[in-house]
């Protein structure tokens, strides 16, 4: 009979946190298995360039995403008792890192320090000081464009490729924001603006939302895997749902089973240290669906904690048509979605009645709809060249805002509701608490403020509470300092189960306004020079 | 730059080929996605309707001097499949709408019937009403995703392969600037505490591009 063999390190999950930490242990030599619930869609077959004529309804039902989101993971989730989110739950091997704006944004000390700055949630256990080398180190492996912009809010790398050019209606909010003291900087973002890492540039089609058909946008399929390949040292494994983290007598994980996508047979592998990399509702769900006598309440949750803390951010934003474009001759905006960015700029001015704050992210819907067609009055001929002189002029500005993360917003799994492959679905549970509907109230006076300060026709869409979480879901199985209310350090290490690791956004204390990526993919980082160094001590 | 030419650069294949795949093999639903109208028949609407939702439809985004309307662009088609796979509850509000529609324009004109449905369209509260919101959204939807609505009125010059981007390129614009692309933007001042939230704001958050 044949042996089967034990890995060194299991990773579940391939998007920018599995992705990362994969290729990073490969490199350090041990053998790694990857365990992927979707399958690879090769960059050849994305729909990105597709006219919306060319798809059976036009794109309007998701037909250009809808191969990343395979085996109906859309569907098997259910919402209680909650305000209007939802979370973006993808299946594709790559993870949400294969279509994305890619927005990469450093964390500044302060979000790191919750407690500290505005006395809510809890400090995390680690400082910016501690990920500055890791942020420096992930930048330069993924490559990012924009520059140092001398804020201490959105910190600074030292290696950046050229930044995006600005379009005319950003320089337009520029002379807006500038006249009212609010800085606006080149956007950061994982999309090469030279040939870097034998990858090639942007080619400006506006399609990061859909896929990047030359992988120009960081596709961690494209770019980490297969330098993970190259080391000789990776399995991958496709189409493999994983359903329980199985563990030893002491509690230790020793194995992962899952379901195959196809066969619908269960299978199992036996890894030595577990790395659990699913976002932030999969991997609690894993967790809580992982019970056994040693973990009755789910792996690593003897305190209740794994699922809780649920938080994303919230939306709303804004389109104006500018007066000074009005009836221009069209011209190709497109770009790379977003080219500029409009840091938190609410702390500047002293003591709010909230903590936190929020950013905004321009231009990174299309513009080949005319969205104001849907919102004009009117009809005829009239209606019809208003729309057409109205189309060069749209800016749009989109904000993500910081959410609060409290214990009572969580991720639960239902054990009399499987999906189609008979794991137990999540339940998800979540309300906006006080703090975030101030916040969200001030944001959107500020975005009317900087309206009043641009001509043109302008169209609110922040809707009458707030919303989320703009696929920036985080906290299920947070770090911290304290061991009652966290389950991880800050090397992503569970405490109750020192072989298993928790690197996406669900290890995450808290939430800033900035989007969580490039702290996901640093913190792999920093996790996975931790294993190395946990392994060679022979401590794992 | 060609996309050949760029996807060359990298040469990047179909990553599983070249990994170490255990178990589970690669297979892509990639049916022919394309959606052409040429022998389109209709599922749901019956020609008498159709040929109402066309000229109403026609009426909405109309032929002009610089590009064809909804018409030409066979809008109503595309109400038929987008209707066809709806529920029935929607069926039977377009089934509804375009009966009252045909109802009153026999007592005056489909000018005036659609008029009529159209007056109060911002807060559409009566049935006729909101069939008018839904009639323009379908035609909004279908005309400016067709062909003609994108390459001829609009004339939309993106979804291209580009070398470089050349940014604004208004020297108006540009000469109108304040400031410059690439200056530090240093620390800013307290913004005045002013604006606020009257106007629209009946849109949900969760809508496209929510999603960075």
């Amino acid at each position: 009979m044949r042996q089967t063999p034990i890995y060194d390190v299991c990773v579940i999950g391939s998007g920018a946190a599995g992705g990362v930490i994969a290729k990073e242990l490969c490199e350090g030599g041990a053998k790694v298995i990857m365990l992927e619930a979707g399958r690879e869609v090769p960059l050849g077959k994305f729909l990105s360039h597709k006219w919306p004529y060319e798809l059976p309804y036009r794109g309007l039902r998701g037909e250009k995403q809808a191969p990343f989101y395979q085996g109906g993971v859309s569907t098997s989730i259910r919402y209680e008792d909650c305000d209007a989110v939802s979370v973006d739950r993808i299946r594709v091997l790559g993870g949400r890192t294969v279509h994305w704006n890619a927005v990469v944004l450093r964390y500044a000390e302060r979000d790191f320090r919750g407690w500290s700055m505005d006395g809510i949630e809890e400090d995390w256990p680690l400082t910016y000081q501690q990920l500055a080398p890791y942020y420096e180190r992930i930048e330069q492996m993924i490559g990012v464009c924009g520059q140092d912009d001398g804020l201490e809010i959105v910190p600074a790398g030292k290696h950046y490729l050229p930044p995006l050019p600005w379009r005319c209606s950003e320089h337009i909010l520029h002379r807006a924001t500038k006249s009212m003291g609010i800085p606006l900087i080149s956007v950061r973002k994982a999309v090469l603006t030279t040939v870097y890492d034998s990858r090639p540039p942007c080619h400006y089609c506006g399609h990061c939302m859909s896929g990047c058909d030359v992988g120009a946008l960081f596709n961690s399929a494209v770019a980490m895997l297969p330098k993970a390949q190259r080391t000789g040292n990776f399995t991958l494994r496709q189409n493999a749902l994983a359903r329980e983290i199985l563990v030893d007598r002491e509690g230790l994980a020793r194995g992962v089973s899952f379901v195959d996508a196809q066969t619908k047979l269960e299978q199992e592998i036996k890894a030595r240290v577990v790395v659990v990399c699913c976002a932030t509702v999969e991997s609690a769900r894993l967790l809580l669906n992982s019970r056994s006598p040693q973990h009755p309440r789910g792996l690593a949750n003897s305190n209740g904690v794994v699922g809780r803390y649920l938080h994303g951010h919230l939306g709303g934003g804004i389109d104006i048509y500018l007066k000074e474009l009005e009836g221009v001759s069209p011209f190709n905006q497109d770009g790379a979605t977003d080219h500029v960015y409009i840091p938190r700029y609410n702390h500047l001015g002293g003591k709010k009645d909230y903590a936190g704050g929020w950013g905004f992210q321009v231009n990174f819907s299309s513009y080949m709809f005319p969205h104001h067609a849907l919102r004009l009055g009117g009809y005829g001929t009239a209606y019809k060249q208003r729309v057409r002189k109205m189309q060069p002029g749209y800016l749009m500005l989109g904000a993500f805002g910081k959410v609060e993360a409290r214990p009572e917003n969580c991720v639960s799994v239902d054990p009399h509701k499987a999906d189609e492959y008979g794991i137990p679905i999540p339940v998800v549970h979540f309300r906006f608490g006080k703090n975030d509907v101030a916040l969200w109230s001030d944001k959107n006076r500020g975005l009317m403020e900087i309206c009043s300060n641009l001509q043109g026709e302008v169209f609110p869409d922040f809707g009458e509470a707030p919303g989320g979480f703009a696929s920036h879901e985080v906290g299920t199985i947070r770090m911290g300092k304290n061991p009652k209310t966290s389950v991880l350090n800050s090397f992503c290490q569970a405490r109750e189960v020192k072989n298993l690791f928790v690197t996406d956004g669900s290890c995450f204390t808290s939430s800033s306004e900035k989007n969580p990526t490039l702290t996901i993919m640093a913190l792999s980082l920093r996790a996975a020079d931790y294993i190395r160094e946990q392994r060679r001590k022979g401590d794992l | 730059m060609k996309r050949r030419t760029v996807i060359k650069i990298v040469a990047l294949g179909t990553l599983a080929s070249k990994l170490d795949v255990v178990g589970g093999s690669v297979c892509h639903s990639s049916a022919d996605m394309a959606w052409s109208v040429s022998n389109y028949k209709l599922r749901f609407f019956t020609p008498e309707e159709n040929k109402l939702l066309d000229q109403l439809m026609e009426m909405i985004i109309p032929a002009d001097n610089q590009s064809p309307g909804a018409h030409a662009a066979q809008v109503s088609l595309f109400a038929d499949l987008m209707v066809s796979t709806s529920g029935a509850t929607i069926q039977g509000q377009w089934r509804e709408g375009l009966k009252r529609i045909q109802e009153q324009a026999a007592k005056s004109t489909l000018a005036e019937a659609l008029a009529e449905s159209a007056a109060n369209e911002g807060h559409a509260t009566a049935d006729i009403e909101r069939f008018f919101r839904d009639l323009k959204h379908m035609t909004v939807n279908g005309y400016y995703t067709s062909a003609i609505g994108i390459h001829k009125d609009l004339q939309y010059q993106g979804n291209a392969y580009l070398t470089a981007f050349p940014g604004c390129t208004h020297t108006q614009i540009l000469s109108n600037q304040a400031g410059e692309q690439g200056e530090k933007t240093g620390q800013a001042r307290q913004p005045k505490e002013s604006g606020n939230l009257s106007g629209q704001a009946n849109r949900t958050n969760g809508r496209r591009g929510l999603r960075t």
